[in-house]
């Protein structure tokens, strides 16, 4: 007689994530200003009857922003976790580097300077992230030490510069639209996504994800001393810095559509080895669905909470700060 | 065959040890002695290319493996560090598989044939029933193992090990050293090993080489001793010590007050 052979564990964790992702994912686009209820989204899915403006607010508002905050969550994630086994430190976040400070710098200096067009805020806050992260890895190319901590304090040298420079901007920008403007930036919002925003984006985030994906392997050895992954033949310098440089796409392409979200890179990844109890090629998968789940969820509350919407990071923060309260007890508890 | 020539090393401008030239083969365990700071583990680290020598070749089978990339080196020779430097929570097979990379290209990851490898090596160093278990789990002589098994997958002819036994027990300290010598010989590598104690040094290994004062002192066979010989080399580095024989083995002792 036949048994059925059970799913692995680790397979009935893929399977129970996916589920709950589609679910989350289907009944976010019903949630907003506009609900849409869950018979006119399968009339939209089957070709059915449904309104002109139903349809609008489904394709070119909901689709896109659901499907912005699935590619937020998995991609701050994946770099989250990337980040978190390269730096050998659990508390690393996507921020690291200064991409975030950078991206923040970007998106003030479009605002003050260039009318904060939203197109000329994202590419200003793009480009902003990438050389905030080229500024450190070059100042830790002049550094002697070529160490980890070389890395981290570089980083902190940039996101101090850029705070300093934002705090200079903010002092001098007009109180009422551009300095409410940039805050509001920093606190992230999926509200202004379209289409158009996310196909535009696109290409960086494929780039990204796909070389952190294929670098997988050799990113789990830069979990080892660099002593230890140089004598196991890992050019640990070379693939730090392509490790960085695809994380860095992958986040200035996020957050400079977003803004800045704040905590989902930090505690996915925890949640993530909580699962799989490692740290492999499955930890960064299933961190990525993680933080694509808890994201589509805090956007969901964002939208419906209250009558004017909550910027994303205010949720973020008050489902990440308190998780970060819980992992410090079990610390101490284990 | 390890070949080292005209070799001195040192880091930040300072020479530590200078001309050094010894050479070692397959199946044999040479030990590395001498005081803290003498540049043992400098000597082991240049030898591994994680430091970069002042000058000198280092030949393993006739290939000079200080001017190879990195990873051609792995295929070369392995590295044992005192502690691993393992973090997050990891399958003692996975840890083992790490002794792949070498062999592997940039997006290449371990296939089934691998794994396979690994646990064979696994099973050499007996911790087949821990193949599953995470790293961090395992007491400190059982991670020496599995380090010992990632370093053998690594099929490296030279194996090198900074003090393995530095954070273990008096058991697991012979335990691991055992397991080493035992390794070295049956698979037909050529290790080195530095070492504290000169007594495990005396029963382990098949050559010691002694560091002192910024050169090799001397380099003997330890299977043909001479007491006096010994008391003369190991007094000039350890000071006031005595050699003792014990059923067919000398130890050196600390003389009394």
């Amino acid at each position: 007689m036949k048994t059925t052979k059970k799913p692995s564990p680790l397979t009935t964790k893929y399977i129970v994530l996916a589920f709950l992702l589609v679910m989350a994912f289907f009944l976010s686009i019903g949630i907003g200003k506009y609900p849409i209820s869950p018979q006119d989204i399968y009339r939209l899915l089957t070709g059915g009857d449904v309104s002109s403006l139903t349809q609008s607010v489904f394709y070119n508002l909901r689709i896109p922003r659901v499907f912005m905050s699935l590619i937020a969550g998995f991609g701050l994630s994946i770099a989250g976790s990337v980040y978190q086994t390269i730096f050998k430190n659990p508390l690393a976040t996507p921020d690291l580097i200064g991409v975030s400070s950078g991206a923040n710098l970007g998106a003030a200096i479009a605002i003050t300077f260039f009318a904060g067009g939203t197109s000329a805020i994202a590419i200003s806050a793009f480009i902003g992230g990438v050389i905030a992260v080229f500024t450190a890895l070059g100042l830790t190319r002049l550094s002697a030490e070529k160490s980890i901590t070389t890395f981290v304090l570089a980083g902190i040298v940039i996101s101090s510069l850029a705070q300093g420079f934002i705090m200079l901007l903010k002092v001098f920008a007009d109180p009422e639209h551009q300095l409410a403007a940039m805050e509001f930036w920093a606190m992230g919002s999926f509200a202004s996504i379209t289409r158009d925003k996310l196909i535009s984006i696109l290409p960086f985030v494929l780039i990204g994800l796909i070389g952190l994906l294929l670098l997988r392997w050799q990113i789990n050895l830069l979990s080892l001393s660099d002593e230890e992954g140089r004598s196991l033949g890992i050019p640990v310098g070379l693939i730090r810095f392509f490790v960085v440089l695809f994380a860095t796409l992958l986040v200035a392409s996020i957050v400079s559509i977003t803004g800045l979200i704040s905590f989902i890179g930090l505690i996915a990844p925890h949640i993530g080895r909580m699962l799989t109890k490692r740290n492999d090629t499955h930890t960064l998968v299933l961190s990525g669905l993680v933080g694509a789940l808890l994201l589509i969820i805090s956007d969901s509350l964002a939208r419906s909470l209250t009558a004017s919407e909550l910027p994303i990071s205010i949720l973020t923060t008050f489902i990440g700060a308190p998780y970060l309260g819980y992992l410090m007890i079990r610390l101490r508890q284990s | 065959m390890l070949e080292i020539k005209q070799l001195s090393v040192g880091y930040n401008g300072e020479t530590i040890v200078e001309n050094i030239n010894f050479c070692t083969h397959s199946g044999k365990l040479t030990a590395l002695l001498g005081l803290n700071g003498a540049g043992k583990t400098t000597l082991l680290k240049t030898i591994s290319g994680l430091l970069s020598p002042l000058s000198g070749h280092c030949l393993v089978n006739g290939r000079d493996t200080l001017t190879l990339k990195d990873k051609e080196r792995g295929k070369y020779l392995s590295y044992m560090p005192q502690r691993p430097s393992i973090i997050y929570h990891m399958p003692v097979e996975d840890v083992v598989l790490m002794g792949m990379t070498p062999y592997l290209g940039m997006f290449e990851t371990p296939s089934k044939k691998h794994r396979k490898m690994a646990r064979e090596m696994i099973h050499l160093v007996g911790m087949d029933s821990y193949t599953h278990d995470s790293f961090l789990h395992l007491s400190e002589g059982q991670k020496q193992l599995i380090i010992v098994a990632r370093n053998l997958l690594q099929q490296a002819s030279v194996m090198l090990f900074d003090e393995p036994d530095s954070a273990l027990d008096f058991k697991n300290r012979h335990m691991i050293l055992g397991k080493i010598k035992q390794l070295i010989k049956h698979q037909n590598r050529t290790g080195i090993i530095t070492l504290h104690d000169p007594n495990d040094a005396l029963y382990y290994c098949d050559q010691i080489i002694v560091v002192h004062n910024g050169s090799i002192l001397t380099r003997f066979d330890t299977h043909s001793l001479d007491l006096n010989r010994l008391k003369e080399i190991f007094s000039i580095i350890y000071g006031k010590i005595d050699v003792i024989q014990h059923e067919q083995q000398y130890m050196i002792v600390r003389k009394p007050q």
